[in-house]
């Protein structure tokens, strides 16, 4: 079966997962600009007054400017008490007093011809120092974060898609495995997983009933068999016994695919070495078609398979030639390699669509055909053998393909 | 010439209704509702054949044909259901004789049992076969096509026998000689194209019919 591409689990793996990771970039982001915008809306709001703070400080050391010793310690006091560098200069530049720490963008004091004063606050007043780095480097990590969080999330929901999706497609033993982080993530994971074991019990249930249910038909139709033989040699209408002989044999076959269906559905096949001329023998009687049209490489050739199931895939594909291909032409039996090949021809117009021939449901043109179950099964059968069923248009007529490896030990089914 | 056979099967309806088939086509049948039984029959009387069901509660069929084995080579036919086909091949290789597929037709079991019988015993004087316009008597080793007298060679009358035996049904070219009688080894499987040929000239050519690299079959009256 072809690997098809799940939307769902493509859109939680892919889209739910960036989308969170982009939403949690994003709320990063914002989160990040709306502190810078708060701490800037905070230094204009501060309580200091740089002017009055710098006039204030201006009058007191020109008060003083000319007094060493009380420039000296003027100085020293605003040093200490506003903890600032303090560093003061006379009119030619020359160094006076040094208290505190330097920096390289100070605030100065002007006094005209007399000299100046220069105040740092440390690296709290270094606009330029200030590092965008850490902030950029939190902000990633908390992003990285956000990714982790964002796989592990969705890491069960995908899980969680594949295996409602295998059960729909019919793998009833998926099922979710490993643990499950989160309390409700559990919940939903074994709530699946309970589901999926009450489904399968229900169809083993059903198919069981199916199959025996079938089996038992059998039993009133071998009692109406006999019947009708003993009617035939009491000089009953001979035509009307016919009639009824062959809707027998109708509801005879019906059971027949019914049960291989079920033995394919349950997986039981059982493969063991057999002839397959022996077996086209078997199929071409079973299916009331003349043997001599039977060609074959020797009077074995030995196959790997399940007996009921390729003897009813045969009878089927020998029954769809007879009754809607215009009669078997010819039927070969071969080696090919390592594989067995059973083809039969009919001399009938041909399948109208070469692909959909083995699909349940076709009918091909002339709309005949039970339901189409016949050369449906004929596939499944082959598959389940890890062989192939092809059909090809001749020209007149058409030919039907089984191919089945000979040791039949690799099972090629996906 | 009636025959006696035993039908191990635990379906009693199918009993009645072919024991009021078979009784006026010479065959006396009578019942045994499970294997365990059915060896205890076999043990009491005397029989020519049995027909034994595979699908049985209790012992199986293949259990109880492994002990019918053990202490008769009486005649076995296995009834089994067409949806398994395994039992047929385990049965065959156990040692039954034939097996037709429940829903079977009374006329094609009427016919193995009688089969099955002139197999067990070849000797049984009068007998006589007939079909598509060919009369044998076993017996004088006589044949008529069309009410004139053919001579034929004893292996070509061998090979015509066991043909006719399995009318309309495909006889593989090594089960030919063996039915035949002619398991030695100076009968080769070429030899047997060679004298079917010869065969087919002195009935007419479409009596006998070749199934490429597999064998014969010889045409059967209602075969269309």
């Amino acid at each position: 079966m072809k690997r098809r591409r799940n939307p769902l689990l493509g859109y939680f793996r892919r889209r739910l997962r960036r989308r969170l990771f982009a939403w949690f970039g994003l709320a990063i982001v914002v989160a990040g600009m709306l502190t810078a915008g708060l701490a800037w809306l905070g230094w204009r709001k501060a309580p200091l007054n740089e002017a009055a703070v710098e006039q204030f400080a201006t009058h007191r050391f020109e008060a003083v400017w000319d007094d060493d010793a009380q420039r000296a310690a003027l100085a020293q006091t605003l040093a200490s008490d506003l903890a600032v560098g303090v560093r003061t200069f006379d009119a030619t530049d020359g160094p006076l007093e040094t208290y505190g720490p330097a920096c390289d963008h100070p605030y100065r004091l002007d006094l005209r011809a007399r000299g100046r004063v220069e105040l740092c606050g440390g690296d709290a007043w270094d606009v330029d120092g200030f590092s965008w780095v850490p902030l950029v480097v939190g902000g990633l990590a908390l992003w990285f974060a956000s990714g982790v969080i964002a796989f592990r999330l969705t890491r069960p929901l995908a899980q969680l898609v594949r295996v409602t999706k295998a059960i729909g497609e019919g793998d009833l033993d998926a099922r979710m495995r490993g643990r499950v982080r989160g309390l409700e993530l559990r919940a939903i994971a074994d709530a699946v997983n309970d589901m999926a074991d009450r489904i399968q019990a229900m169809l083993s249930a059903e198919r069981a009933l199916l199959a025996s249910v079938s089996h038992e038909i059998r039993t009133p139709l071998g009692h109406l068999r006999v019947l009708l033989d003993t009617a035939r040699s009491q000089d009953a209408d001979p035509r009307l016994l016919d009639e009824l002989d062959s809707e027998v044999e109708a509801i005879d076959q019906l059971v027949g695919q019914l049960l291989a269906e079920s033995r394919l559905d349950a997986d039981r096949i059982e493969r063991r070495p057999l002839n397959a001329v022996e077996l086209t023998v078997r199929a071409l009687e079973r299916a009331n078609v003349d043997p001599t049209v039977l060609e074959a490489d020797g009077e074995s050739v030995p196959v790997q398979a399940d007996a009921t199931l390729l003897l009813q895939a045969l009878a089927n594909v020998l029954r769809n030639a007879d009754e809607h291909g215009g009669g078997v032409t010819n039927v070969n039996v071969a080696r090919d390699g390592d594989d067995v090949c059973i083809h039969v021809d009919d001399a009938g117009p041909g399948f109208d669509d070469l692909e959909r021939a083995f699909e349940s449901g076709y009918q091909g043109a002339d709309g005949k055909g039970a339901l189409g179950l016949g050369l449906a099964l004929v596939r499944r059968v082959a598959e389940a053998h890890g062989g192939a069923a092809r059909a090809h248009n001749l020209d007149p007529g058409a030919r039907v393909t089984l191919r089945l490896p000979s040791a039949g030990t690799t099972d090629r089914r996906p | 010439m009636s025959v006696r056979v035993l039908l191990i099967d635990d379906d009693a309806r199918l009993f009645e209704l072919l024991h009021g088939f078979l009784a006026p086509n010479d065959v006396t049948l009578e019942h045994a509702r499970s294997g365990a039984a059915g060896l205890d029959a076999l043990d009491r009387g005397t029989y020519d054949a049995v027909l034994l069901d595979v699908m049985m509660p209790a012992i199986d069929g293949l259990e109880t044909l492994r002990r019918i084995r053990a202490r008769s080579p009486i005649p076995v036919i296995m009834l089994t259901a067409r949806g398994d086909e395994a039992d047929r091949v385990v049965g065959l290789e156990m040692g039954a004789d034939d097996y037709i597929a429940k829903p079977f037709s009374s006329r094609e079991l009427l016919a193995r049992v009688r089969a099955v019988l002139r197999r067990m015993h070849p000797e049984v004087g009068a007998e006589r076969l007939s079909e598509s316009g060919v009369e044998v008597e076993i017996g004088s080793r006589r044949v008529r096509v069309d009410g004139d007298d053919v001579t034929l060679t004893g292996l070509e009358f061998d090979l015509l026998v066991a043909l006719m035996r399995r009318s309309g049904r495909v006889v593989p070219r090594g089960n030919l000689l063996t039915e035949a009688g002619r398991t030695d080894a100076t009968v080769g499987e070429r030899t047997v194209d060679v004298h079917i040929s010869k065969l087919r000239k002195k009935l007419g050519a479409d009596l006998i019919r070749t199934v490429r690299g597999v064998g014969y079959v010889f045409a059967r009256d209602d075969a269309s």
